[in-house]
């Protein structure tokens, strides 16, 4: 029943189809609903049956905690940073009597937050240890999304979901031969940072390459503390916000460098997903939370580049409000040096324990979360350590932690650069500093 | 047996009583008919749950979720309009039921007018959703009632004429008459023009129902619920379900009624003569109701402007000439 | 019995058609007016039930209620219809009052005289069929009714030459 003449014979120009005649087309389109009608139907009733997923179904990421050696790949590559790693190191007696003793990465928390993952599959593959899997279930969801973050427990689990391995095809390359080659070549493109600067620092961290060509012109200045970057400095100081890649931007240098720490696994026990550090991880102190998310990424690398820092070394917890009146980072400055300072801010433990137990239940925090926290708190106090955003323990570093080098001329109180140095992420340096540094 | 005596009025009473419980009854189980006749036009299942077998509870189910929502009124509505404008869109509809002929005598009255008025009473809701419209103090409201309103006036005249070539053929306006007037081959006879009159006749109220394809009044993707949108629970269920499920239980009944031979056997043949005429008039009932429901889930919805034109461009005219062409049916066979 | 009852109905719906009238003339909002006024003519159309009218009164439903009420409302709406409180009077009442209660008088006069005597009797009234509705209009009266149709069609042409928006009927367009 076509209305518009001018329609109908531009429909006709169209397709000779159409041509079929008035009204026809109509009919055709209810015989074709008649049809369905009468078919039988392929709806699958969800809660009653369920669907055989195809086996690489990505439903969640259950974890098999026995093969994480908190290397943080996955933390690292996790476009999201919504992979939250804490550790600590274990001293493990010598094998043979005289031998040195082991030390070995225990894993303390593995969470997702699945609020924020997209299910990219990026951690899965870059683990070099198949910790990670991928698992069909997908009934997982929460009536809070704080709730989505989901701790080691809860993806260990889901290990029970994995399937197994798909065969081999026919006359595909066993295992360990090439496929190894491969595999080594993945953890030294993505995990190690490259120790001499090459091009593959851009091809394994695409969303760097832009910076790359500035680490270069960087690296040409031997590794430095801030202070002795005068001009930087001095933008710092006038804008906070402008300061914020330059730690980061110093870390690329001293990934560019080939630093010992930068070359493997330069994280500690920062736990990442910056971004979301304010409340992911145990708050800092209450002085300290000024402007905390917009810092955050530097926090964990420790504001030894704070002129202020190094113009004041005698600076102690107990004079935060200098540093905030200068900058906002500084702030945190005090509470984030690691616990060879004598640590002023450092409180029984068992009172950590339960104010942030506390504090994050008034915050809404999950009781799986808030008790983590807490935790987390607890082990700092006993060892002394601040509560910092990030834990930074200089007494236990994970493994080839970046550690301050010798040659690196430490103006007295600024023990940060003992710090780790935070994953600088994507955080390109604004023009001006391209301008002072170039 | 005792005889029971009843007079005129308190036979009246029974009657409109019945007619106030089958009507939200029909309109239950015409939603419950909607979902699943539509649900598995498309390849679906439809509800399951609600009741067990295949969620027959699923219109009973949303009533009472209905019944218990919150009544809204908005702020800058007109509120004695607003409140009055389900009564206004539902009681016509109510109204058609009483001259619908279920059997030879199971029908509320046997007005001597009774084509007329069911078309008389039909046009009142128009009043109703423009009322609705206005008084919701909402652009998206006024714009549906408008169209509302236009495609009502325009659907009407199509109907209206198809009602008017059967009712020259029978030569009465009384429903009775028409029943008793149509002869096998219903709705064909007279050849051509009893079939285009249907067509008319049907398409005239599916637009009339504001359904789909011709539901531009309710077109959810830019006016949301047109003129019901500010309405909830009680007040929306009126207004809109039930109103718009009334109107189609009552049009395919005037649909039986006008043009398949109402309350007679399917073919004239003597035994079949034996079962009730009820039976007869449900069978070609529920024929009409999916017919209503298919055509829902097959088209795409038209367009403001074509749908306009379709009515005064196409279907007026067409009607027109079957006027016509009836009148010398009338005249010289 | 049944005329009792009739004089009843009769007179309730009288008194709220009355009152519907008196509100569509005072009421400031011009919609609201138009609604009393679908009460009035419903009134009506009742009446003509009671006096067993069926085909009037669904004709006064169909075309009053259901065509011309619409139209206006359609129109209001369309172009100067606020919706809420705001009022819309154009402080003209004196002197519609004095028009309406002329006409008023001048029809109730008319009316009045028509039937002066005539006792309106409920039990005499005899329906008025359909049927013989039309063959009245089309002998008796039919020169009125082709008269009125002639005159509906030339307002049919009236309306359209207005809405029209062609170059040579531009300058009617500006009477
Ligand atoms: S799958 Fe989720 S957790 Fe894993 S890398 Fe992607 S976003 Fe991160
Ligand atoms: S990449 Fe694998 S081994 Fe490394 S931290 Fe993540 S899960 Fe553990």
């Amino acid at each position: 029943m076509a209305v518009d003449e001018r329609k109908l014979s531009d429909a006709r120009k169209l397709s000779d189809a159409r041509k079929s005649g008035f009204g026809l087309g109509l009919l055709k389109g209810m015989a074709v609903t008649l049809k369905h009608l009468f078919k039988h139907n392929t709806v699958i009733q969800y809660p009653d049956e369920k669907q055989d997923l195809p086996p690489r179904t990505r439903g969640v990421i259950a974890l098999k905690e026995e093969n994480c050696t908190v290397c943080m790949l996955c933390a690292r590559e996790c476009p999201d940073w919504c992979i939250y790693i804490d550790s600590h190191k274990e001293t493990l007696p010598p094998k043979r009597a005289g031998g040195r003793p082991r030390k070995r990465n225990v894993l303390d928390r593995f969470a997702i937050d699945y609020s924020l993952c997209m299910y990219c599959g990026i951690c899965v593959e870059v683990c070099p240890y198949d910790a990670l899997f991928w698992s069909r279930e997908f009934e997982y969801s929460e009536y809070d999304i704080r709730q989505l973050t989901h701790e080691k427990e809860r993806l260990a689990d889901w290990m029970t979901t994995v399937l197994p391995p798909p065969e081999l095809e026919q006359g595909a390359d066993l295992p360990g031969q090439p496929a190894a080659a491969a595999a080594s070549a993945t953890v030294e493109a993505t995990g190690a940072r490259p120790a001499n600067l090459t091009s593959s620092a851009v091809e394994a961290r695409p969303e760097q390459a832009a910076t790359a060509p500035r680490e270069g012109s960087f690296t040409t200045e031997p590794a430095r503390p801030a202070s002795s970057l005068p001009p930087q400095e001095q933008k710092r100081e006038t804008s906070p916000e402008d300061a914020q890649p330059a730690p980061g931007l110093d870390t690329e240098v001293k990934a560019a460098q080939g630093l010992p720490g930068a070359t493997t696994q330069p994280e500690p026990e920062v736990t990442l997903g910056a971004g979301r550090a304010a409340e992911s991880v145990t708050q800092p102190a209450d002085t300290a939370q000024v402007g905390s998310d917009a810092t955050s990424a530097p926090e964990g690398q420790p504001p030894q580049k704070t002129p202020s820092v190094a113009a004041e070394p005698a600076v102690t917890a107990a004079e935060p409000v200098s540093q905030a009146g200068l900058r906002n980072l500084g702030g945190q400055a005090p509470v984030a040096r690691p616990s060879t300072e004598p640590a002023g801010v450092a409180e029984d433990p068992e009172a950590a324990y339960r104010r942030v137990l506390q504090e994050q239940a008034s915050r809404g925090s999950s009781p799986q979360v808030a008790e983590a926290r807490a935790k987390v708190a607890r082990v700092k106090a006993e060892r002394g350590m601040a509560r910092t955003a990030t834990p930074a323990p200089a007494t236990a570093p994970v493994q080839s932690a970046p550690q301050a080098t010798p040659t690196e001329p430490e103006p007295s109180g600024a023990p940060e650069a003992q710090g780790p140095a935070p994953e600088p992420g994507p955080v390109a340096p604004t023009a001006d500093e391209d301008r002072t540094d170039g | 047996m005792p005889e029971i005596a009843l007079t005129a009025w308190q036979i009246l009473l029974v009657k409109v009583l019945v007619i106030l419980t089958i009507v939200p009854v029909g309109a239950l189980a015409g939603g419950y008919a909607e979902h699943k006749v539509m649900a598995h036009l498309q390849h679906r299942l439809g509800p399951m749950y609600p009741g067990g077998f295949h969620g027959w509870a699923t219109t009973l189910a949303d009533g009472l979720k209905f019944l218990y929502k919150e009544d809204i009124v908005p702020d800058a509505a007109d509120r004695k309009v607003f409140s009055l404008a389900p009564a206004a869109i539902f009681v016509p509809v109510l109204m058609i039921y009483l001259v619908i002929p279920i059997d030879r005598n199971l029908i509320v009255e046997d007005l001597d007018v009774g084509i007329f008025y069911l078309l008389a009473v039909g046009s009142i809701s128009t009043i109703g959703v423009l009322m609705a419209g206005w008084s919701s103090a909402n652009k998206y409201a006024l714009i549906g009632a408008l169209r509302s309103a236009a495609q009502l006036i325009a659907y009407e005249l199509p109907i209206v004429l198809s009602a008017a070539v059967v009712a020259m053929y029978a030569g009465s306006l009384s429903v009775i008459d028409i029943v008793e007037k149509q002869n096998f081959p219903f709705a064909i006879w007279p050849p051509g023009i009893g079939l285009i009159a249907f067509l008319v006749f049907t398409t005239g109220a599916v637009a009339e129902m504001t359904r789909v394809p011709f539901d531009m009044p309710v077109a959810e993707s830019e006016i949301i619920t047109g003129p019901f949108t500010e309405y909830t629970g009680m007040r929306y269920i009126f207004s809109h379900m039930f109103a718009e499920m009334g109107h189609m239980v009552a049009f395919a009944g005037i649909g039986v009624t006008l043009f398949l031979g109402g309350y007679k056997p399917i073919i004239p043949w003597s035994p079949l003569e034996v079962v009730p005429g009820v039976i007869w008039f449900g069978l070609k009932f529920a024929l009409m109701i999916f017919l209503f429901l298919w055509i829902r889930p097959t088209f795409p919805r038209v367009r403001e402007d074509q749908l306009q034109k379709f009515a005064w461009k196409f279907l007026i005219p067409v009607s027109l000439v079957l006027v016509l062409a009836m009148g010398a049916w009338v005249l010289y066979v | 019995m049944a005329e009792i009852w009739q004089e009843v109905v009769f007179w309730v719906f009288a008194v709220a058609m009355s009152l519907a009238a008196l509100r569509v003339v005072t009421s400031s909002n011009v919609v609201h007016a138009a609604l009393y006024l679908v009460g009035t003519l419903m009134g009506a159309a009742a009446l003509y039930v009671l006096l067993f009218a069926e085909f009037v009164a669904w004709v006064q439903v169909l075309v009053y209620v259901g065509a011309i009420v619409v139209l206006m409302l359609f129109g209001l709406m369309l172009t100067r219809a606020p919706i809420g409180k705001a009022h819309f009077d154009n402080n003209q009442r004196l002197l519609a009052a004095v028009v309406a209660g002329a006409l008023f008088g001048v029809t109730s006069y008319i009316m009045v005289r028509a039937f002066d005597g005539t006792d309106v009797n409920f039990a005499r009234t005899v329906g008025t069929k359909a049927g013989g509705l039309g063959e009245v209009i089309f002998s008796a009266y039919i020169l009125p009714f082709e008269v009125v149709s002639m005159l509906l069609l030339a307002a049919l042409v009236g309306a359209i030459v207005v809405a029209r928006k062609d170059e040579e009927v531009e300058g009617h367009n500006a009477d």
